[in-house]
């Protein structure tokens, strides 16, 4: 009986509550390209596709406990890749995007090996400098990625059976929910299963997870290449919707705000850094009326939520929670 | 009797410190060791060495008759050497049922559900004390529970030899004689190995057949209790002057 308590099924009270919140959320979120305008439609398209990278980080950051700031940088490495694969490489969109998700997680893998057997700030750091190079990289390559020019005459997604997504920008809203979806999904196969048990007790403590038998550096360089490759997935989409490539939407600021979204969200809780990526990407619209204003107010706004509310919106939902309980 | 574990010539340099030196011990399977000394002795430094946390500058480590020293700490456990901390280690947001599992599976490759048996673990938890604390938040015990949790989580990887580093710190009277029953069972029933680093000289002596004293990186003194506590070598380092020690008698 006592074993009951400690397996979480999939299907009790608490979790249809759960459940059924989220349905709500997705019906309404489902919506919004039905109701709203263009400019909305937009702003809720980059929210989602913000979410989705802040989901991609907390693989990494909230769950493994590695800080680390490279995230724009695989979300640049799949944009750039998808790009160039369909425009040198000629190849269909719905190829490339699988194939991006794969190179994201080589070259996730090829730098994470060296790169995570440093710790805490030093590992920080050095994905920081990573940023900045792929950054740089993506800037001064101008034969391959156009460089400050940018890369131009991306092309939408193909057709795929029935939809065309030249013709409308709606579907690609509903492209990047389902992805969404289906990434959260993976999260909770990821978190129920040995891997994210493995994860969590490297960020509780590593030298106690090796102690234990935890194999650290395989398990930490493999959270690193499954954030990269998603971040990659991303990437992709990202290219394919924008169509229009610059360096500069991947610099050190971009990685950044990924970071910002998650703390803002509560690293580490599955749903907050969605719901980070959606409020931030919200309120840095809501001020776009006062361009010199808007990260001035949002710094400030930055540093309140953090002094107030270390955790995020989640830490904040679970304190609510916890007060009406008693 | 076979030995277990078996150290040679192992040395430790941190920079320009040597905290072990030329060290040699060997420890007989199914045996309980203890290992003292005064502070910085390099004791914890030894334990470090064996579980892989550390690599020896010079020496060998043999666990089982094979070489183990160079190998990573999760290579070590699952060869079955476990340790507990001196410092206080927990995964502190779990609760303690998923503590202890974690020590069960951690060591094991599996991708999707590695299986445990339940029976054991529970088994596990009424030895160490934890049967009524399933869902209690590791961080939130007591820090001498912590280290508690830390044997029952080290028990569950299964080891042949078991390290324990400072079990006892911060217990009470009443608590290190439960302590003692437990590793007593763990020795005897179990069939593991002990080695125990203690500054508690009734654990020392009242459970281990054989101690190993340690001062300034090097051994000084190998016996029974009863040798321990009537050499002089021992008593000068533990107490300065040899005629005061005699004068405290």
């Amino acid at each position: 009986m006592e074993l009951a308590k400690n397996n979480p099924t999939l299907i009790n009270k608490k979790n249809i509550m759960i459940w059924a919140t989220a349905l709500v959320v997705v019906v309404a979120v489902s919506f919004v390209p039905v109701i709203f305008s263009r400019y909305v439609i937009y702003v809720a398209t980059l929210a989602l596709l913000y979410a989705m990278l802040t989901a991609s980080y907390d693989l990494i950051f909230g769950y493994t406990g590695q800080l680390s700031f490279s995230q724009g940088a695989f979300f640049g490495l799949g944009a750039y890749t998808s790009a160039l694969l369909t425009l040198s490489g000629g190849l269909n969109f719905w190829l490339a995007l699988p194939l991006t998700v794969i190179v994201g997680f080589i070259i996730a893998a090829l730098i994470g090996s060296p790169a995570l057997r440093l710790r805490g700030s030093y590992f920080a750091v050095t994905t920081f400098f990573l940023a900045h190079f792929v950054y740089l990289v993506f800037l001064n390559t101008d034969k391959l990625t156009g460089g400050p020019m940018g890369l131009r005459n991306i092309q939408p997604p193909d057709k795929l059976w029935f939809i065309d997504f030249s013709q409308m920008n709606v579907y690609f809203y509903f492209v990047l929910l389902f992805t969404i979806l289906v990434l959260l999904f993976l999260y909770y196969l990821i978190y129920k299963t040995e891997i994210g048990r493995r994860f969590v007790a490297i960020r509780e403590d590593q030298d106690l997870a090796e102690s234990l038998g935890v194999n650290t550096s395989f398990y930490k360089v493999l959270s690193f290449s499954i954030s990269g490759a998603l971040a990659a997935l991303c990437g992709s989409l990202f290219a394919h919707y924008f169509l229009l490539l610059h360096p500069s939407q991947f610099a050190w600021f971009t990685s950044e705000m990924i970071v910002i979204m998650t703390l803002v969200g509560g690293a580490g809780t599955l749903i907050g850094p969605v719901l980070g990526a959606a409020v931030v990407t919200f309120i840095l619209e809501l001020f776009r009326y006062a361009p010199e204003l808007r990260f001035i107010i949002w710094a400030a706004a930055l540093i309140a939520i953090l002094v107030f509310e270390p955790k995020g919106l989640m830490g904040m939902a679970k304190r609510i929670r916890f007060r009406r309980s008693q | 009797m076979t030995d277990i574990l078996e150290v040679k010539g192992l040395k430790k340099q941190f920079g320009g410190l040597v905290a072990v030196n030329n060290l040699d011990f060997t420890i007989e399977d199914g045996s309980r060791t203890g290992i003292i000394g005064p502070n910085g002795a390099g004791k914890t430094t030894t334990f470090a060495m064996i579980a892989g946390e550390h690599n020896p500058t010079a020496g060998s480590i043999l666990f089982e008759g094979e070489r183990i020293d160079r190998l990573k700490p999760s290579v070590i456990c699952k060869k079955g050497a476990a340790r507990t901390f001196q410092i206080v280690r927990v995964f502190r947001q779990l609760t303690v049922y998923e503590h202890i599992i974690m020590g069960a599976v951690a060591g094991k490759s599996c991708f999707s559900t590695c299986s445990y048996q339940t029976d054991e673990i529970e088994h596990l938890m009424e030895l160490t004390g934890f049967e009524n604390d399933h869902d209690k938040i590791a961080g939130s015990l007591t820090s001498a529970r912590q280290k508690q949790l830390g044997l029952a989580t080290a028990l569950a990887t299964k080891p042949k030899l078991l390290l324990l580093d400072e079990l006892m710190a911060g217990l009470n009277l009443s608590e290190i004689e439960r302590s003692l029953l437990i590793l007593r069972k763990i020795n005897e029933e179990m069939g593991i190995t002990l080695v125990i680093i203690e500054h508690v000289m009734r654990v020392i002596m009242g459970l281990c057949k054989k101690i190993i004293v340690l001062e300034t990186g090097q051994k000084i003194a190998e016996g029974t209790p009863k040798e321990i506590s009537e050499n002089k070598r021992v008593i000068k380092a533990y107490l300065g002057k040899e005629e005061k020690a005699y004068a405290g008698n």
